[in-house]
């Protein structure tokens, strides 16, 4: 891996070579506060639907003629375009970025938010994603993490156009990178390619280093849904994340408890010994100022008693009946092979992966740097993470039908 | 263990190496097709799904699958998973109509174990009674000990709440008059709680024979020795006395013979529906190849006639998501058209669809040049991971029943022109040829 500055561009290579798709991200962040809420989640949208000089149809179409594939991400913390294309198309395919990149007009703005409602009403059809939505907005309360799409609506109508403009500013004027993994004959023709048609990812100010933001309130909240065949439960506790050096254990604490697949604690526990569920698992979630620790099963309306109970049981056995030797080193060569398998497989994974670390205030050895603190995590570390988190009172988001609510 | 009757070599798309086909005397096929990978593939995909059954065992291969990694009279239930879990393997399987396939991808230094335990999984499953749970009456009864049965029944349940698979699951049952691809892969909750042991163990006689198993290994791998542990693990039981499963009458039905409109209703805010259109075998290749360029050019991607008519050039578009997609089936494929909308606007839907479907008698030169260069970006991509190139060779040998077609697709893809596209839209996508099936909020009702 190489990192270059180039007359103000940040470009991360990775050269791999005889693949013949090569993957190009460009990840944009802003110190600036968001101007209006929704405003980050519709400039990603407006992006691609029209320049000044081409309608969303044409841009559309330029870009399918050449199999290219772009897809804008307005995570909270950055903007991530990603570009993914024959090696021989890479020219062409900047070319179109920059013009959409540099000359979109928003002026279809009003459209934007029509669209949006709709999708955000088709999206809220689903029980899971439903209550997933509620229950990111109850973890992250006061945070910008809790700006979920429920939200969002909420606040559509006072969003202005200007807003958008206001923020696209804002992130061209901030800080960025170009992250690239590809078969890289040329190095230098490569980031001159960049330069030239790349100039507006000059990147100005520099990334705020990751802190960690702890404050939740708990909660126990409950969705009625008429005719829920199951119940969504989620159950969550905000935890150090990132540069903590919990962060390890937590990983490792993850799989032994719900992450590792089929195998992990709940999974055998509430699905195979118990039948509660299909899907049942824990998720440690990491983003750049917070982290999250969530509990997850969909079942039975009626077997939301038992589920929370299992939860607590389960969290509780991990300090009564720690994880032996096995266990842990199992947690621990889980976390690699998930590593290898979704990070370093496709250029897609690893121009993603380097772009992530930069833009995050992370070095680009974070992961490997992790992996081996994961190596030493041992029980004791486990157990500490364990009772430091999650014996603490919890978010609590259920949607079941009304009647199985009344607990 | 078995020895090797035949091998033959053939050229894979994007593949540096040619893959290789080993069938070995009782009938079981081993695929090698090498990758440079710190990760190693292992599947073996078995030529049976819900395509196999009746009404009465409706969703046993699917309950198969879940039991299949209950144990063997060498390993018990739950170690499977528990040791390649724990070196990092990523393991699953699946149930389609068609096929079912289970999986292994581990870093390669594991294979030795991976390969033994996935081989012994494949022939030596013992179905414990105790793991599958007690046999009850749903809704009348709860039973106490919930094994797997029930995690069946929750993973139904999971499919009940979700809109998409609850109109496609219409969607067949309106397309099909007799054939099993009629029923849902998954089953009924009021099978999959009363069938016994027995019949599934039965079932599994019947159709996990050596002849219709297709071990595929994709990664960076010594030949001789991938295929010295392949017939070391594999060796088959002689099930030929068992009193086999007979499948229902599986003639094919390559146009819907009563097109019909079906509207169900649920708790939800938008309308969902899907057009479906019943086409040829996909062994008509070349008819296969033209139905995915007609998906690309309809209804797959931004700059798709679905994308850009109905939802990016309308000033307030009421049409959420549109898009198509073409699965390819053993008795004949299936191309549909999912919409998302706005539940006031569904006459003005289906106006703009069948309206959509009467201009595919119009392609531009420009489209069809888009669509071949999707097609061949598809296969690219298909080739990114070890387990893309495990799931595309294992569809190749079992829908197709030749992994030459690989090759010879793009081949194929470039002999397509304007005029065989209008062809196969007159052939199989005009209007009256879909049956649709509409869910609607409870609230739209009539």
């Amino acid at each position: 891996m190489k990192f270059i500055n180039s007359d103000g561009i940040n470009i991360a290579l990775r050269n791999v070579e005889g693949t013949p798709r090569i993957a190009l991200y460009l990840y944009l962040s802003s110190d600036k506060e968001i101007p209006s809420i929704g405003a980050h989640q519709l400039l990603g949208n407006l992006l691609l639907q029209g320049t000044k000089d081409k309608t969303s149809e044409q841009i559309a179409t330029e870009l399918e003629n050449l199999g290219i594939e772009v897809t804008i991400d307005s995570r909270v913390d950055f903007l991530k375009v990603s570009i993914v294309c024959l090696n021989e198309d890479l020219a062409h395919a900047l070319d179109l970025v920059n013009d959409f990149m540099v000359n979109s007009t928003f002026d279809t703005f009003d459209k934007e938010i029509f669209k949006f409602k709709g999708e955000t009403a088709a999206l809220l059809d689903s029980p899971v994603r439903k209550a997933s939505d509620i229950f990111y907005r109850k973890l992250f309360s006061e945070h910008k993490y809790g700006i979920t799409n429920t939200k969002i609506l909420e606040n559509i109508e006072n969003l202005k156009k200007e807003h958008i403009t206001e923020h696209y500013k804002n992130l061209i004027n901030g800080c960025k990178i170009v992250s690239v993994a590809g078969d890289i004959k040329s190095e230098s023709e490569l980031i001159n390619m960049v330069k030239s048609k790349l100039d507006f990812m000059k990147s100005f100010g520099v990334i705020m280093k990751p802190v960690n933001y702890m404050q939740f309130k708990p909660e126990l909240f409950k969705i009625a849904k008429s005719d829920a065949k199951q119940a969504q439960i989620f159950q969550g506790w905000l935890t150090e994340g990132i540069n903590s050096k919990d962060c390890a254990a937590l990983n490792v604490l993850n799989n032994i408890l719900g992450a590792s697949g089929l195998s992990s604690r709940l999974f055998s526990e509430l699905r195979d010994k118990k039948g509660l569920a299909y899907t049942v698992r824990s998720t440690y979630k990491v983003l750049k100022d917070a982290s999250c620790f969530v509990l997850y099963i969909g079942t039975e309306p009626s077997n939301i008693k038992k589920s929370l109970e299992g939860f607590k049981y389960e969290i509780e056995r991990i300090i009564k009946e720690p994880p032996n030797k096995d266990e842990v080193i199992g947690g621990i060569e889980n976390h690699i092979g998930k590593y290898k398998y979704f990070y370093t497989q496709t250029n897609s994974q690893i121009a993603s992966n380097l772009g992530w670390c930069y833009i995050t205030g992370l070095d680009f050895d974070y992961n490997e740097r992790l992996l081996e603190d994961i190596k030493k995590v041992n029980q004791d570390d486990i157990v500490n993470v364990c009772k430091k988190y999650l014996l603490k009172e919890p978010v609590t988001v259920v949607l079941a039908p009304e009647e199985y609510l009344k607990f | 263990m078995s020895d090797i009757k035949e091998t033959k070599t053939l050229k894979y798309p994007y593949l540096i190496k040619p893959v290789e086909i080993i069938t070995f005397d009782n009938g079981h096929k081993l695929v090698l097709a090498k990758k440079e990978s710190t990760m190693i593939n292992i599947s073996t995909w078995v030529d049976t799904g819900s395509i196999n059954e009746n009404k009465d065992n409706n969703g046993v291969s699917h309950f198969l699958e879940h039991l299949m990694f209950k144990g063997t009279n060498t390993f018990k239930a739950g170690e499977f998973d528990r040791t390649l879990e724990r070196k990092g393997g990523i393991i699953n399987a699946a149930t389609w109509k068609d096929y079912t396939f289970y999986y292994v991808t581990i870093p390669k230094e594991h294979f030795d174990i991976a390969m033994k335990m996935h081989s012994d999984m494949m022939v030596d499953p013992i179905l414990p009674k105790e793991e599958i749970g007690p046999e009850f009456e749903i809704g009348k009864e709860e039973p106490k000990d919930k094994r797997e049965r029930c995690v069946v029944i929750e993973e139904i349940r999971m499919g009940e709440d979700n809109s998409w698979r609850k109109v496609y699951n219409q969607l067949n049952d309106i397309m099909y008059e007799k054939h099993p691809y009629k029923r849902n892969v998954i089953g009924s909750a009021k099978i999959i709680s009363s069938i016994p042991q027995e019949e599934i163990m039965r079932y599994y006689k019947s159709f996990y024979t050596p002849s219709n198993m297709t071990t595929v290994v994709v990664g960076d791998f010594e030949r001789d020795y991938v295929i010295k542990k392949v017939q070391e693990g594999f060796k088959f039981k002689d099930n030929s006395n068992v009193d086999k499963l007979t499948p229902d009458d599986k003639t094919p039905e390559i146009r819907i013979k009563n097109p019909k409109i079906k509207v169900d209703y649920s708790d939800i805010n938008t309308g969902y529906m899907m057009y479906g259109f019943l086409a040829d075998s996909p062994k008509n290749f070349k008819e296969t190849i033209a139905l995915d360029l007609l998906t690309t050019i309809l209804g797959e991607g931004k700059s798709s006639r679905l994308n850009t008519n109905l939802i990016e050039n309308v000033k307030e578009p009421y049409i959420y998501e549109a898009q198509c997609s073409h699965y390819q089936l053993k008795d004949g494929d299936n191309f549909l058209i999912d919409i998302n909308f706005d539940a006031k606007k569904k006459e003005e839907v289906i106006k703009d669809i069948n309206r959509e479907l009467d201009n595919l008698s119009n392609i531009t030169q420009d489209e069809l040049k888009k669509a071949k260069k999707f097609a061949k970006i598809n296969f690219a991509q298909e080739t990114e991971t070890v387990s893309d190139i495990g799931d595309m060779i294992g569809q190749f040998m079992i829908v197709f029943k030749d992994l030459s077609l690989a090759d010879k697709y793009l081949e194929i893809l470039d002999e397509i022109d304007r005029e065989y596209l209008y062809k196969i839209v007159d052939k199989y996508l005009k209007k009256e040829y879909a049956s649709i099936s509409i869910l609607m909020p409870k609230g739209e009702a009539e």
